[in-house]
Formats: structure tokens, sequence, C-alpha cells
């Protein structure tokens, strides 16, 4: 358990995702708060930028949550926010999508498919804030 | 130098055809070669002739011409040259290779005729049967040139043979030099009836020519025009059908991905009350939370459905069914007047009491399609608010000529379009999407399934994403057309306009899909 609760951002336009998150993570001692929308989501990291970030693909539009991701990783505040994306995409999609938006130099910890188990989180979110800001990467390629 | 241009537009090769095979005649140096086989032929007729007859004194000047004739061959080699050197490789040629191209023809053609006049002159003139190579040139011209550029180069073959026959008649041109050497040479130069005949045979022969082989050549333009029409119309069906396919390909997996959410939420969902991870005061909450995604996933389902079933009516057949837009819409309004009470939203709708609209569509689909516009606008007003349903003959978006007056309820059935609003003091759309779905090249249109506008995500109203899809689809296949008004907080119009039964049935063309969808500014107050 984190001595001071790391605060985790969740953009994702489930609502049900937020209460499963919430269950998921707040037992577990992090702080979780929740955007419905990528530009509420954005605002409320550029106010104040979160330790973790769980990030849907499909939002509005299909891709956006890639855009976004492009963009945090073009922002210097929010670059090295390492970010979880999850979504009912499936594998390949995700890496076509990745690939295409950022021309496969889009950093991003981990991809989560949906549905998940709340080890699966867990276990992802407990790795990448405990080896620190920005090191994540390196965990990556392991569980799905 | 316009006065130019003009002049060689005249003689612009037509079709595209024509012009490949000018530039590979050009590239190949068909022409040159051909001249330096002739140059050689005649240097060695006159040598053999030479040979033969001894005593026969050939004057040199045919040598003379025929050696001019080479110098001017490799002249025309050398230009043949530098003129492909400019745009030669691009596809298709520019016009002005074309030009270039045309000029040096119709030079090289002057120049033959001209050296084919000089060596008759000093080969028999009217006797050589060599005359026959006028009529080759114009097959040339006339297969290669246009019909006007082509004429003057017979008037000009005709010009030089008739110059040259009777010049030697009537002596201006002396001495007359036989075909063969005398006694076997005739003097038909010096007969006035042989003259006249042979010049008269030749026009016409030159003439008959250039007559039959533009006739031929026209034909073939025509088909030439006619295949690429063709061909571009296949072009353009092959580029919708492409366009459809990666359409339904995005649609698909959107589609699957929308279907899985719920899915998804739901097995997570259940799966955290199974591993006990939901303590036992939010079991009941989540377990609400599940049959409400089961509840929403069945009406995707019953949706996609809807648009599935509305995808595959044949759209070059427009159905012969008629709906009877006033009895619709009423029956619309009753049944969502109970949920519009319950949202303290007051619902109203103003239909022509006078007489009944009917509109060229089945019942069900204009139900569908007004059902889910009148459900959207509760959906999106918050209360108290207003939704205000109108119909009204006429197309109220096409904007009337000042003297014709705007039809009133009592004309109804001599309209051919009829129109229905459904205007909401809700939420409105935000101008990003608006413009998105003004534009029939995007794919982030609110008329596209899927896509929700993110001030509706964020007020966490639920939603498919394909009300607007398939209104838009429906309207699309009656063949009308939408309007959209909205301001963010002020609220949205949608306006559909659709045909009656005495609206012009479209042609069979291809229904070009978007076009239906105009976004108007909002109207002030």
């Amino acid at each position: 358990m984190p001595a001071e609760r790391k605060r985790i951002l969740v953009i994702d336009d489930d609502p049900d995702m937020h209460a499963a998150l919430r269950l998921i993570l707040e037992p577990a001692g992090y702080q979780v708060t929740c955007c419905t929308t990528g530009p509420e989501g954005l605002a409320t990291m550029r106010r104040d930028p979160p330790d973790l970030l769980l990030l849907d693909i499909m939002l509005a539009t299909p891709t956006e949550g890639f855009h976004l991701a492009h963009e945090m990783r073009h922002d210097g505040r929010l670059q090295s926010v390492p970010i979880i994306m999850i979504s009912a995409l499936g594998e390949s999609m995700e890496r076509e999508c990745g690939e295409e938006i950022g021309n496969g130099s889009l950093r991003v910890e981990r991809f989560i498919d949906k549905p998940f188990q709340a080890a699966t989180i867990l276990n992802a979110v407990n790795a990448i804030l405990a080896a620190g800001p920005g090191a994540g990467g390196q965990a990556a390629a392991g569980e799905r | 130098m316009p006065g130019r241009r003009r002049l060689s537009d005249l003689f612009f090769p037509h079709g595209e055809f024509r012009a490949k095979v000018l530039l590979a005649i050009i590239r190949s140096r068909r022409f040159i070669h051909i001249r330096w086989l002739i140059i050689a032929t005649i240097l060695l007729l006159v040598s053999v002739e030479r040979w033969l007859n001894p005593q026969f004194r050939r004057p040199r000047a045919i040598e003379l011409c025929t050696l001019a004739l080479a110098a001017i061959n490799t002249l025309w080699m050398l230009v043949g040259r530098s003129l492909l050197r400019r745009g030669a490789d691009q596809e298709p040629p520019p016009p002005e290779l074309l030009h270039r191209v045309v000029w040096f023809v119709n030079g090289q053609m002057i120049v033959d005729l001209l050296f084919l006049t000089a060596v008759l002159r000093y080969s028999g003139g009217i006797e050589n049967p060599m005359v026959i190579f006028y009529l080759l040139h114009m097959l040339i011209a006339a297969m290669l040139l246009r019909p006007a550029n082509a004429l003057l180069q017979g008037a000009w073959a005709v010009l030089l043979f008739g110059g040259l026959v009777f010049g030697e008649y009537f002596g201006w041109i002396a001495p007359h030099y036989p075909f063969l050497a005398p006694p076997a040479g005739s003097s038909s130069h010096a007969d006035w009836m042989h003259a006249l005949t042979t010049t008269g045979v030749l026009a016409t022969g030159v003439l008959a020519t250039l007559y039959f082989t533009l006739q031929i050549s026209a034909r073939l333009d025509e088909q030439e025009a006619r295949l690429r029409g063709a061909m571009d119309a296949l072009q353009r069906s092959q580029e919708a059908i492409r366009d459809l396919q990666a359409r339904r390909s995005r649609f698909m997996q959107t589609a699957a991905h929308q279907l899985k959410s719920p899915l998804a939420g739901v097995q997570t969902l259940a799966g955290l009350i199974h591993d006990g991870v939901v303590p036992a005061e939010a079991v009941r909450p989540t377990c609400a939370r599940i049959i409400q995604r089961c509840r929403e996933g069945i009406s995707q389902v019953g949706e996609l459905l809807t648009l599935a079933r509305i995808q595959e009516a044949d759209p070059t057949r427009p159905g012969q069914e008629l709906a009877n837009a006033r009895q619709v819409l009423l029956k619309l309004c009753q049944r969502f007047q109970p949920v519009a009470r319950e949202k303290q939203i007051d619902l109203s709708w103003e239909l022509p009491r006078t007489r009944d609209l009917l509109v060229r569509i089945d019942p069900a689909s204009l139900a569908d399609c007004l059902g889910n516009l009148i459900d959207n606008a509760i959906k999106y007003t918050p209360g108290p608010g207003r939704v205000t349903v109108t119909l009204r003959p006429g197309d109220v978006l096409r904007a009337a000529p000042p003297d014709e007056p705007a039809p009133q309820p009592a004309d109804a059935p001599s309209v051919p379009y009829v129109s229905i609003t459904v205007a909401d003091t809700g939420m409105g759309i935000e101008p990003d999407a608006l413009a998105a779905s003004a534009d029939p090249n995007s794919h982030r249109s609110i008329f596209d399934a899927f896509l929700r506008g993110n001030n509706a995500l964020a007020a966490g109203i639920p939603g498919t994403g394909l009300g607007l899809a398939i209104v838009r689809e429906i309207v699309e296949q009656a063949g009308g057309r939408i309007a959209v008004r909205s301001a963010p907080g002020r609220g949205s119009a949608f306006t559909v306009v659709l045909p009656t039964p005495l609206a012009p049935t479209p042609p069979d063309a291809v229904k070009s899909t978007r076009s239906t969808v105009v976004v108007l500014p909002m109207e002030p107050g």
C-alpha cells in the first residue's frame, strides 16, 4: 500500500467502468477521479496531473483515446504520465490504430482488454506506480 | 500569342488515342525512317536507269532534290529529338507538346508534298505513276490531323500537282523530262485532255480519300468518347463501391465494439461481485447497473436491426407506400406525452387540421424517423423545457421566390414536399460536431452511427448513438433532406423535408449519401 495516496484518473464514457474501477482501486488505497469525455479529462489533467491515467480508446469517436494520448505526449507536463489503455477494441485493432496515430512512436504503458478482472487492473497499476513515473513501459510486454 | 494559339487549336488533335498515336509516331521516328528509305530508293532507281540506258541523260536536278530532302530529313530528326525533350513522358501529354507535334507533322507533310512534286517534275510529271503518293499523304493526314487541317493539306497537294501539270502544258515550266527514255516516253504532258483528266482524277482521289478516311476516324472518335464515358462511369461506381465497403467495414467494427461494451460492463461488474470485490452494501446498486446495461444492450441490438432493415431496402426502387404524416405525428406525440410530462417538458404539436398530408414513405419508417427525433429532443432537454413538433406543407428549406405565395394548409394536396420540424430548448449540439455534420467527408457527423456529443456524454445521458443514423438513412432513402439548427445551451431544431406523391421521382442515379444533411444558422431569439 502506498504511503501517500496516488491519484489515478479514469477517462471512459461508460459510467459502469467508473463504478467498477472505483470498486477495484479505492479499497487498494488509490484516489480515483473519473471523467466521461476526452476534453473534460484533458482539462482535469492539465489542472492537476495524475500519477496514472486509465484511458478508454473509444470515446466520442472510435479513436479519441489515441488522439488524447498523442496530445499528452506532446504536452510538457503530461508527457511522463503513464497510460493504461482500456478498450473492447481487441488487440490487433489497438495496435493498428495506435501506430496510425502516433506513427508507431506513441508510448502507452499497457493495453488491457474489456472485460477485465480486478486482479489484472490492480497488478498493472501496482507495477507501473511502484516503478515510478515514465518507467512502466518495461512491464508492458508481459501480461494482458 | 493568342492568334497563333487559336489557329493551332483548330488543328489540335482530338481524342487521347489520336494524340497518343501522333506522339508514338514522332517518338519512333517512323516518318524519318521511311523518308530515308525513299531517298535511297530514288537514288538507286536513277542509277539503274542510267546503267540500263546510257544514252538517256536525266538531269542532275533529281539527285540534288533527293540530297536536299536528305538534308531536311536530318533536320527533322534533330527537331523531333528536341521536341520530345520536354513533357514527352508526362501522362496525359501536356497540350503544348501536342501543339508542337501537330505543327511538326504539318511541316513535314508540306515539305514532303513539295519534294514529291519536284521529283515528279524531273521524272515525267503527269506520266509518272508516283502521283499515287499524294493519296498516301492524304490518308495519313486524314487519320492523324483535324479535318480542316487535312483538307488544307489536300488543297496544297492538288495545287502543287495542278501547277506542275498545267505549268508543263502551257510551257511555263520547260523543258519536259519524259518518265522513260524516248521513244517509250509519251508526250501526254502536251495533251490538254490528258492534263485535265489526270489532275481531275487526282483531285477527286484526294477529296474522296480525305472524305472517307475522315468519316471513319470521326466514328472512331465517337467510339473513343463513348468508351471513355463508360470507363469514367465505371471508375466512379467502383469508387462508390469502395467507399461503401469502407463505410460498411468501419460500421461493422464500431457496431461490434458498441455491442461488446455493455457486455464487457456486465461481465466486469458481475465478476467483481463474484470475486467478492464489491462490498455487501454495494451489491444491489451494482446489480441494478448490470440490469440497466442489459436493457441498453438489448435496445442497441433493436436499433441495429432497424438500421439493417432500412439499409437492406433497395434504394433504386423506392417503395410505393404512403404514410399519413399528420396521423403518424399525432400518434407519436401522444405516445411521448407522458415521458415528456415526467421530465417537466412541455411537448406541443402544430399539425394542419384541414387535410391529411401524404408522404412517399412507409408508415413504419416514418414513425421510426420522427420517433427518434422526438425521443432525442426530450432526452437532451433538461426539464423544465419545451419541445415543439410542427408539420407544414411545402419545402421550408427552399427559399420561395418572392412572387410565389407560401403554401397554405388548404393547398396541402398540391405540394410536392412537406416539412416536419422537431425543436427543443435543450442542451444543443457543440459547434465542432455541428461543423463536422455539414462536411460530407467527415466521419464525425452527429448522423454517423455511434457518435455521441461530448456534452451528452458528460451529462451522462444514456444513448446508443444510432438514433440520428437511422433518421438520416430513412430520409435519404425516401429522397428527402434534413436541416439542423443548433446552439449549445439554446436547443436544437431538426427539420425533415419529405416528398409527397406529387414530388418528381428521383432519377435512378446512385443516391448521393450525406448530401442529405444541411446545417443552418440558429434563428435569432
